[in-house]
Formats: C-alpha cells, sequence, structure tokens
C-alpha cells in the first residue's frame, strides 16, 4: 500500500473513532439528564394500587388475630424502604435510618359500626433492636404500659409495641376500641411465635431516679452529631431537674475513645469551651456549651456521658452513677 | 497499512471496496438505531405534549397583608370570627366567584388524629364561601395514600359533598408540567393543574403539625399535595422546596388550624397523646406571616424552621408576623 492510501486509511479510522466517541459522550450526557418528574408511574387510581396488595400477600393477612366482629376494611398494603414515604410521608426517614425493611399495613371494621375501625400497620425492622429504636423514640410520655409483651404501651386511641424484629401501631377512629386493640395485640403476639432478642443496654442505666419508660434507642444523626450513632438516652429527675444520660456501645475502646474525642472537638467547634473535670471519673471531658454542661466519657468499650445538662453537680454524681454501673457489668 | 498486506495483494480497489462495505455497516446501523429510537420517551405526566403552565396569582394585592388569630375551640365560630376579622369573607369572596379550597388530605386516618384537614372547618369554609355568592366551590389534593381512601375516611369527602363542593381527586389527565421561575426543584414538574381551570381564588386550609423532616407542616408545606410524580425525592432538601412551593402559589386567603395542634410524632402522629388543644384559629392574606405564627404554637422559632426565613426571602410573605399587626380576637 502506498503513502496516499495509509493516510487515507488512517483519516476514515479516525472519522470512525470520533463518530463512536462522539456517541458515547452523547449517551453519557443523555443519562445525566434523568428526570424523575417523566419517569413515573401512572395516578389512575385503580392503578395506584399498591403491587403486593394483591400478589403476595395473602388476603388473609392479619385477619386470625381479630377479635370477633371485625373485618378487613381495605386490601392489604406493602411498603418497602423505596416507596415507605408513600405511606408515611416524611416520618420515613425515622424508619429508614433504623433499619427498616418492609411495612404491612390493613384497615378492618367493627362489623354494622362503619366509623369505629383501626388501622395495623406491621413495621418488619430487621431485628429487635431496630424495632425498640422506632418504639421508643416514638413513645408518647402518657402511654400506659401493657402486659404482653415486653415493650408495649397504648394511647386513648392506639397501641404501640415490638414482638420479634416487628414494631406494631394500631390506630383506632375512636376511643371506644382499645379493648379491641388490646386483644388484637395479645392474639398476635401469642400467635405468632418469634424470638425477641436482647436489647442490653437498658440494664446497663442506673435505676435510681429513671424516669420510666424513658429509655429511647437514637439511630442517627444523635445530638446534632452525624458521627453519633446508635445511641441510648435516658431520662432522669433529680432535685426536681431533669438530665439526659447517654450511653452507647461502640465496636472495641478505641472506637469509643476516639468517638468521644471527635464528639468533644464537634462541641468545641461549636462554641463550646472545656471545663475542669474531677477525677472522679477516669477519662471524663466536660464541654460548656450554651448554658448547659456535656460530659462525655469512654469505659472500655461504652461510650457514655449526660447531655446538656443544667446542674454540673448533680450531672456529675449521674455520670459518676452511669460509669460505677459500667465498671461493674464490664469487670 | 504494512507493506506485507501490500505484498499479498492488497489493492486500491480491495481498500474501496471493504471501505463501502464498513460504510454500508454504519449505515445500517444507524438507520436501525434511527428506527428504534423513541424520541418521545416514555408517556409522562409532565410531557403530555402541552406546554408548560404557571399558576396564575389569586391573591388580592388591594387587601394588603393581613391576619388574624381568634381563640376557640369551636372550629366553626373561630373561623367566622377569624375571617370577619379580615373584612368578612365578602372581601374575598363575591358574587360569582369560582373558588378552590386545597385541603390537607395526605393520609388515610381518623380525623380524631389531626393529620388531615378538619372536616367540620372545611364544611363551614364551603358554606361561607357560598353564602358570599361563590358560583362554584371546589375541593382537592393529591394524597400521598390511595386518594379515595383519604377523603373517604378523613371525613373531608363527605364534608366536601354536603356543603356542595366538587371534589377532585387526582387523575393522570390532571397533571400539567409547572416551572417555578428561579426555581431548583420544581422545574417542569407535574402539577394537580385541572382542578384550577377556570377558578378564579384559591383557599389553603390546613392543620398545625410536628415534621419529621421540615419540623412543621403548616399553609406552605400543604401546597406539596399540589405536586404530581415522585415528589418524596424532595425530603432531602424540604425547606428549599417549600420555599418554592410558597413562590409557586399566591392564594386569595389561608386559613391555619391551630384548635388541636400535633406536637410529636408528625407528620402522621396516630395517637391522641401527640396533639394538644392549643385552641386558635388563624386567617391570613399572608403565609409566610401564618406559618410563622403557626411555628409558636409547636413550641418552635423561626431559627427552627428555615423554610420560613426562606420563603420571606423569596419574597413570598414576612416572617415578622407583628408587623402587619394581626387581629386578636377572644386572646
Amino acid at each position: 500500500m502506498d503513502a496516499k492510501s495509509r493516510k487515507s486509511e488512517t483519516c476514515v479510522g479516525i472519522v470512525i473513532l470520533m463518530t463512536l466517541a462522539g456517541i458515547a459522550f452523547w449517551v453519557y450526557l443523555k443519562q445525566l439528564l434523568y428526570d424523575p418528574a417523566v419517569f413515573m408511574p401512572v395516578l389512575h387510581p385503580e392503578e395506584r394500587a399498591f403491587p403486593e396488595a394483591s400478589g403476595t400477600l395473602d388476603a388473609s393477612w392479619f385477619q386470625s388475630y381479630l377479635p370477633e366482629g371485625f373485618n378487613p376494611l381495605s386490601s392489604v398494603e406493602a411498603f418497602g424502604p423505596e416507596n415507605l414515604s408513600e405511606k408515611i410521608d416524611g416520618k420515613a426517614e425515622l424508619y429508614l435510618s433504623a433499619g427498616f425493611v418492609k411495612l404491612v399495613s390493613r384497615r378492618f371494621v367493627k362489623s354494622g359500626q362503619s366509623d369505629s375501625w383501626f388501622e395495623v400497620y406491621v413495621y418488619d425492622m430487621g431485628n429487635t433492636r431496630n424495632a425498640f429504636s422506632v418504639y421508643s423514640s416514638q413513645r408518647r410520655a402518657d402511654g400506659e404500659d401493657v402486659d404482653f409483651t415486653r415493650f408495649a404501651y397504648h394511647s386513648r386511641n392506639a397501641l404501640f409495641f415490638v414482638h420479634g424484629r416487628e414494631y406494631v401501631e394500631v390506630v383506632a377512629s375512636s376511643e371506644s376500641l382499645i379493648e379491641e386493640m388490646l386483644a388484637l395485640g395479645r392474639n398476635f403476639v401469642a400467635g405468632k411465635r418469634t424470638e425477641t432478642g436482647e436489647v442490653n443496654e437498658i440494664a446497663l442505666f442506673p435505676k435510681e431516679a429513671l424516669e420510666e419508660g424513658s429509655i429511647t434507642l437514637l439511630s442517627s444523626d444523635v445530638f446534632g452529631y452525624q458521627e453519633l450513632n446508635n445511641v441510648f438516652i435516658a431520662h432522669y429527675l433529680l432535685g426536681g431537674k431533669r438530665f439526659t444520660l447517654f450511653l452507647s456501645a461502640r465496636k472495641d475502646p478505641r472506637e469509643a475513645d476516639s468517638l468521644a474525642a471527635s464528639y468533644r472537638q464537634f462541641l468545641l467547634e461549636n462554641g463550646g469551651k472545656n471545663q475542669v473535670a474531677e477525677n472522679r471519673i477516669p477519662g471524663l471531658k466536660i464541654v460548656e456549651i450554651l448554658d448547659s454542661y456535656e460530659f462525655i466519657f469512654a469505659h472500655r468499650h461504652f461510650l457514655a456521658g449526660v447531655h446538656e445538662a443544667d446542674d454540673i453537680a448533680m450531672a456529675e454524681e449521674l455520670a459518676v452513677m452511669l460509669y460505677e454501673t459500667l465498671a461493674e457489668v464490664t469487670q | 497499512m504494512s507493506d506485507s498486506s501490500h505484498d499479498s495483494g492488497f489493492t486500491r480497489r480491495d481498500f474501496i471496496i471493504r471501505s463501502t462495505k464498513a460504510g454500508a455497516i454504519i449505515a445500517a446501523s444507524g438507520l436501525l438505531s434511527y428506527w428504534l429510537h423513541d424520541s418521545k420517551g416514555p408517556k409522562a405526566i409532565s410531557d403530555s405534549g402541552e406546554s408548560a403552565i404557571l399558576l396564575p396569582d389569586f391573591s388580592m394585592p388591594a387587601m394588603g397583608r393581613k391576619m388574624s388569630i381568634v381563640a376557640g375551640d369551636d372550629r366553626v365560630r373561630t373561623v367566622n370570627l377569624a375571617l370577619k376579622a379580615l373584612g368578612g369573607i365578602e372581601t374575598f369572596i363575591r358574587g360569582g366567584d369560582r373558588v378552590l379550597i386545597k385541603v390537607n388530605a395526605a393520609f388515610a386516618t381518623p380525623a380524631i388524629v389531626s393529620a388531615t384537614t378538619n372536616p367540620q372547618l372545611l364544611a363551614e369554609l364551603i358554606r361561607l364561601c357560598y353564602h358570599a355568592g361563590a358560583s362554584s366551590v371546589a375541593v382537592t389534593d393529591n394524597p400521598i395514600n390511595d386518594p379515595e381512601s383519604c377523603f373517604a375516611l378523613t371525613g373531608i369527602g363527605e364534608a366536601a359533598r354536603t356543603a356542595g363542593a366538587r371534589l377532585f381527586l387526582p387523575r393522570e389527565s390532571f397533571f400539567r408540567a409547572t416551572t417555578v421561575p428561579g426555581a431548583a426543584y420544581i422545574v417542569n414538574w407535574p402539577l394537580l393543574y385541572e382542578p384550577f381551570q377556570g377558578i378564579n381564588k384559591l383557599i389553603g386550609v390546613a392543620p398545625v403539625k410536628d415534621h419529621h423532616r421540615s419540623g412543621a407542616s403548616m399553609v406552605m408545606k400543604n401546597w406539596y399535595g399540589l405536586l404530581g410524580g415522585r415528589r418524596n425525592i424532595f425530603h432531602q432538601d424540604i425547606h428549599n422546596l417549600i420555599k418554592e412551593l410558597a413562590i409557586m402559589v399566591k392564594p386569595t386567603f389561608v386559613i391555619l388550624d391551630g384548635t388541636t395542634t400535633m406536637m410529636t410524632n408528625g407528620p402522621t402522629g396516630g395517637s391522641l397523646s401527640d396533639l394538644k388543644q392549643t385552641n386558635l384559629m388563624i386567617a391570613a392574606t399572608d403565609q409566610v406571616a401564618a406559618d410563622a405564627f403557626g411555628a409558636t404554637l409547636l413550641g418552635r422559632s423561626i431559627h427552627d424552621l428555615p423554610f420560613i426565613a426562606k420563603a420571606e426571602a423569596a419574597g413570598a410573605g414576612t416572617a415578622d408576623y407583628e408587623q402587619i399587626r394581626p387581629e386578636r380576637v377572644g386572646i
């Protein structure tokens, strides 16, 4: 082949390669212009039924737990992490950050009384600990404890409990249905055998001055600090003042130490000032911030402390109580 | 091309033949791609082939910025007094007006949990509109739950029908694409537009609620229910989205129902324990002022709810509600 032919061939080759590169670039740009408003399901009411509602879920779902005289008012609805917000809107974040797996819900109505109905929400949270997190973080202060399972209470129109890996809510249309809801809860717990896991940290909080039912597991962004997750808090009443103790089991002592230091640094960067701490707790740091005191310490693999205390002396007493309890169980 | 190929008898003729074949293959591929290419893409709500629309301005600038706050637990009485304090409903609704009321029917929950617009309040508002000479009153929302269940179980549907209003449940054909000038999110986004056809007055009516994501759900957040599409993606930047909603919708006036406030576990609530009797009804021509006052019912400041300051900065109203000297009745 002569020089002219080689040059022509090279040119054609370059043109082809450039064309292919151009197409690839165009495809790349096009996929960046994804429009979520365009790629959405249609909104015909009859087509808005949820895929699993009439599919994989049994139409008799939950009916075996119902008290006498109740019938389904709606079909079964099921939601996953991708569409939970279609059911509970902005509250979905709370569940998603706690390990949500699936929600199944359904409404039931009392025979002959169309205005007497309740909706059952069964949230599969993956494990008991996650279920306890959403249960405890929404706990109503005036809720009355229920005895059919360890974590359960009811309010005037609703029932809330943890069973195994599931968090269950029953919300009624009137206050007159509480007995029926309690019967339903008992039937569910007795009829659905499952293993309820332990939430060990609950036992580590000192009992003295502890506000009953106040222990809560916060999953993420605890105290406004992004790195702080899986933290148990508990409220205490001491000398007429309210205090919040916190406790978080980390992977190992190194992580607990590191988190204690970074949380303290976070407070200092946001206007906090170091305070001198007595030596009653090894490694205790106190930060004064916004007219309150934050006590932070690490013991073994636990991060612990007192959050936003108004009274530094009483907060220290509580911190010592928590430290002694931890020291005892980790001996 | 190497000399060896030349030696093997590759001639100019061969090159032209091969080049022609290659060109033919490329051309055929191009034609096939062109034939397979769907230039319209999937049919979408925002892609109906019609031009994007903008909501008209329903406000009455001549009325100025006004607000009234009325104490009492009887919504029928307080909404009457609140509108009277603004100059009477006749000031806003005149003979022959065609009114649209945007309710909050987001959830298929019973009215007693106050997660949605109170049906009694809605019925009275419809009655007042007709009494003032409105030729038609329509009620709408695009709930996140199944619309038929939402309107039925909240009592909103029956209240609207009984009071003589037309109910607009969302359908695919009711949506048109809209773009809010200068917006980052509401760009070519599906809007529930059909209920707006032919109307000349718009009223927003919403309860005061805690909201897990935005901190509060009141009148500005209530416009969220006019959007279609996968709107839950906006939760990641909810404050700016609410600001855009406040720019998008310019109502004639708004009613913020603070008779019962959902203090915790919003926006769904579920338990009567989440509610507090705050016994206030707010009417306003300034939706930002209404929400700024509503924040106080939740025990929150404007700083806790960034969307208020953002809406004010965008020119949607004033966060300093005292500046517009609200009429206080019975306080």
